[in-house]
């Protein structure tokens, strides 16, 4: 996880999309990212707002990890190559 | 009233158990190295979209969030940090009258695998689904912030279990290699024939291992059955350069 966890530190302040696995879609600006993946956004936009009105009016918020499914990065925000090379390093080395 | 928020709350996986001191304090599980972090007098608890349960104190432990009721025979309420999928601060007049803290709590029903589309199948149980939010609305407006950073920083405490590990990792196969490259799906399949290479059986055909095709071929010769299990008692066969 380790691997995320600096993918992700490089992400900060980039626009990024975070899917919850209750289907919430939630964009916002990455304010930061621990190691356990806890997500916190900023200048939040809530993409089923029918399913949750309430979200409208929040800001910013905290996403627990786990309950992320995806997190959805702006194209070219990550080297895919690297990323490639990386996660199979660590698979094998794991 | 009061009662059918306990019964909602309880559906949703809050705890409405809660042990209390004759003062009405939470009791602590200092077994599992509960502490107070944080107590503020004036809170109160929200459930769903307009289930208001009253004024309470708001007990932030590092292992849970903790409402107890104001009245003396009232409710208390209990949620651990993994049950809170998110907590925001909302401040907007048209959402809630108030500032307050907004948290969607995990009903579980999602990692089960059960239902994307979230509890259709159960409305036609009761009269209404409450929707998994609750509010906690501080008297003093400016309390918000100081509650949302308590909540962040206890939450970055309660990690799921170790169990979640490397191991974990779910994907679906068939779409990551249809998302590779032809190079690299050919490096990865070349890679995975390497470690996979525990020969089973007859041992022929996929010795790749310490040779080309051609040698395994040239060793084979006119004799195909010269690799294959001995039936009975035989001198024991020739295997050459251990292509077991």
């Amino acid at each position: 996880m380790v691997l995320f966890f600096s993918l992700f530190k490089t992400l900060v302040g980039k626009e990024v999309t975070v899917e919850l696995k209750n289907d919430l879609c939630i964009s916002g600006q990455l304010h930061s990212v621990d190691q356990y993946l806890n997500i916190k956004l900023a200048n939040i936009r809530v993409h089923n707002e029918q399913k949750y009105p309430h979200m409208i009016s929040v800001r910013n918020c905290f996403i627990r990890g786990s309950v992320v499914r995806y997190v959805h990065l702006p194209p070219g925000a990550v080297d895919v190559e690297i990323l490639h090379d990386a996660t199979r390093r660590e698979a094998r080395g794991g | 009233m009061t009662s059918s928020i306990a019964a909602a709350a309880r559906k949703l996986g809050v705890d409405t158990d809660v042990s209390l001191t004759e003062a009405r304090d939470v009791v602590l599980e200092t077994a599992d190295e509960e502490e107070l972090t944080s107590k503020c007098p004036g809170v109160d608890f929200v459930l769903g979209d307009d289930m208001n349960a009253g004024a309470g104190v708001l007990h932030l432990t590092t292992r849970r969030v903790v409402w107890v009721s104001s009245q003396p025979s009232g409710p208390a309420f209990a949620l651990r940090y993994q049950q809170i999928m998110m907590h925001a601060i909302s401040r907007d007049p048209t959402s809630y009258a108030k500032p307050c803290i907004y948290l969607q709590l995990d009903e579980g029903s999602e990692d089960m695998g059960m239902g994307g589309a979230g509890g259709d199948g159960e409305e036609e149980e009761e009269e209404e689904q409450v929707s998994a939010e609750v509010r906690l609305v501080p008297a003093e407006d400016a309390k918000v912030d100081e509650i949302f950073k308590v909540l962040c920083d206890c939450a970055a405490l309660n990690p799921d279990s170790e169990v979640e590990g490397e191991g974990d990792f779910f994907f679906d196969e068939a779409e990551v290699m249809a998302g590779l490259d032809p190079q690299t799906r050919a490096a990865v399949i070349a890679d995975r024939l390497e470690e996979g290479m525990d020969l089973d059986d007859q041992g022929e055909g996929e010795a790749m291992e310490n040779g080309t095709r051609e040698d395994l071929e040239q060793l084979v010769g006119n004799d195909p059955s010269r690799f294959e299990d001995d039936e009975e008692e035989d001198e024991g066969q020739g295997q050459p350069d251990g292509a077991q």
